[in-house]
């Protein structure tokens, strides 16, 4: 009786041990899907903010942005009739 | 026997029973085994990106496909892709298509500030003239090409039109041939060029060809314009020093006055030409306001202060 209680206990052990385990891994692999969706998130962000970037920064906005403010190339003067 | 067998222990036949079922495992195993899905192709590198000298960014892979970051800016120069598999359908996209798909990334000689000028500068004259379509190339004194500028504008991620009635997406700097009439006056004045009696009117370069003839005006060496950085020049001298700058004296002092500068140390070359203009057809007309916008923003970007006429 005492052998069949002690090999009980150890089954019970055991199916513990199993249960944490695969509940370890369950949240392990919810956080990475988690990740995952977040790294999908920010990496559209990024290309968001490089086009924003790029698009401030664009030689032809710059230059209207000049002329608007009244920037006129010095030597412009050389042609003045 | 049946002594024998019950003499066995009983762990020994449960042994022998376990190996069995093992046995017949592995066996079907080997037979039949699982069928497991084939592994995913490997994905094949990103289409290598474009960059400007000073690192621009012209034209980038991003998750959704191929982006131009300029937009309009050199667009006839890249060219642009096929939407589905992002094939290289026209200009350098095309051209490099088989090192860009392997992820080789390219640093061109293209400088985005003197591109945006070029541009600004055509597409406004080319508005003024009315004309059918325009084309400016700079070259800096190596015959590294600084700026193709092809009006009208296209934008390469745009809806596109018909190919055949709309022009706009062609490079026309290095595609279109044009007359270049008197223009070549100032190189068929070397004595080489006389030498050889091949040069006339009726002859036809496209404009990249003719930035080229005329940055020999520089120091009376040849060299092969350039676009990719890092390509080596091998300089050929068509004429002497002495001619060059004679050339150029003369241009800066009588043909010329206004249109060569600065003529005592060449900087850049430009050349520009507007097709089918309406209404004032003449050079002095069309091109040379355009060519006076460009060549002032050049000068400020070369830090060059004018200089009073009667210096």
């Amino acid at each position: 009786m005492r052998t069949a209680l002690r090999m009980g206990l150890l089954y019970l052990l055991a199916l513990l041990l199993l249960f944490a385990l695969g509940h370890r891994n369950q949240m392990e692999k919810a956080r990475l899907a988690r990740l995952e969706v977040q790294l999908e998130v920010l990496s559209q962000r990024e290309e968001a903010l490089l086009k924003e970037g790029w698009e401030a920064a664009k030689p032809h906005r710059v230059l209207d942005w000049a002329k608007e403010q009244g920037f006129i190339p010095m030597s412009q003067g050389r042609w003045a009739p | 026997v049946t002594v024998g067998v019950k003499r066995l222990p009983w762990v020994v036949v449960g042994f022998g029973l376990w190996v069995v079922l093992f046995l017949l495992g592995v066996h079907a195993l080997l037979t039949r085994g699982p069928n497991l899905p084939a592994p995913p192709p490997p994905v094949p590198a990103p289409r290598g990106h474009l960059y400007a000298k000073d690192g621009t960014p012209l034209a980038v892979t991003l998750k959704e496909g191929r982006y131009y970051p300029l937009g309009e800016s050199a667009s006839q120069l890249l060219g642009f892709t096929e939407r589905g598999s992002g094939r290289g359908l026209e200009g350098l996209e095309r051209d490099l298509n088989a090192s860009l798909s392997e992820g080789r990334a390219f640093t061109l000689t293209l400088d985005p500030w003197v591109q945006a000028m070029a541009e600004k500068a055509l597409w406004e004259g080319l508005r003024r003239s009315r004309g059918a379509f325009a084309t400016l190339i700079v070259l800096d004194r190596e015959g590294q090409i600084l700026a193709v500028a092809n009006g009208p504008a296209f934008h390469p991620l745009a809806p596109r039109k018909d190919p055949d009635q709309d022009v706009s997406w062609r490079n026309h700097a290095f595609l279109v041939a044009l007359e270049p009439g008197s223009t070549m006056k100032a190189l068929t004045w070397s004595r080489a060029a006389y030498a050889n009696h091949t040069f006339g009117q009726g002859f036809l370069v496209t404009p990249l060809h003719l930035a080229a003839a005329f940055s020999t005006l520089v120091d009376g060496l040849y060299r092969a314009p350039r676009l990719l950085l890092g390509q080596e020049a091998r300089p050929t001298r068509v004429f002497s020093e002495a001619t060059a700058k004679a050339v150029r004296e003369a241009l800066t002092l009588s043909l010329a006055p206004r249109g060569f500068v600065p003529g005592d140390r060449p900087l850049y070359t430009v050349v520009l030409a507007v097709h089918h203009p309406k209404g004032e057809i003449h050079g002095s007309q069309v091109a040379a306001p355009i060519f006076r916008e460009v060549a002032a923003g050049l000068l400020a970007y070369a830090g060059i202060p004018p200089y009073a006429e009667e210096r």
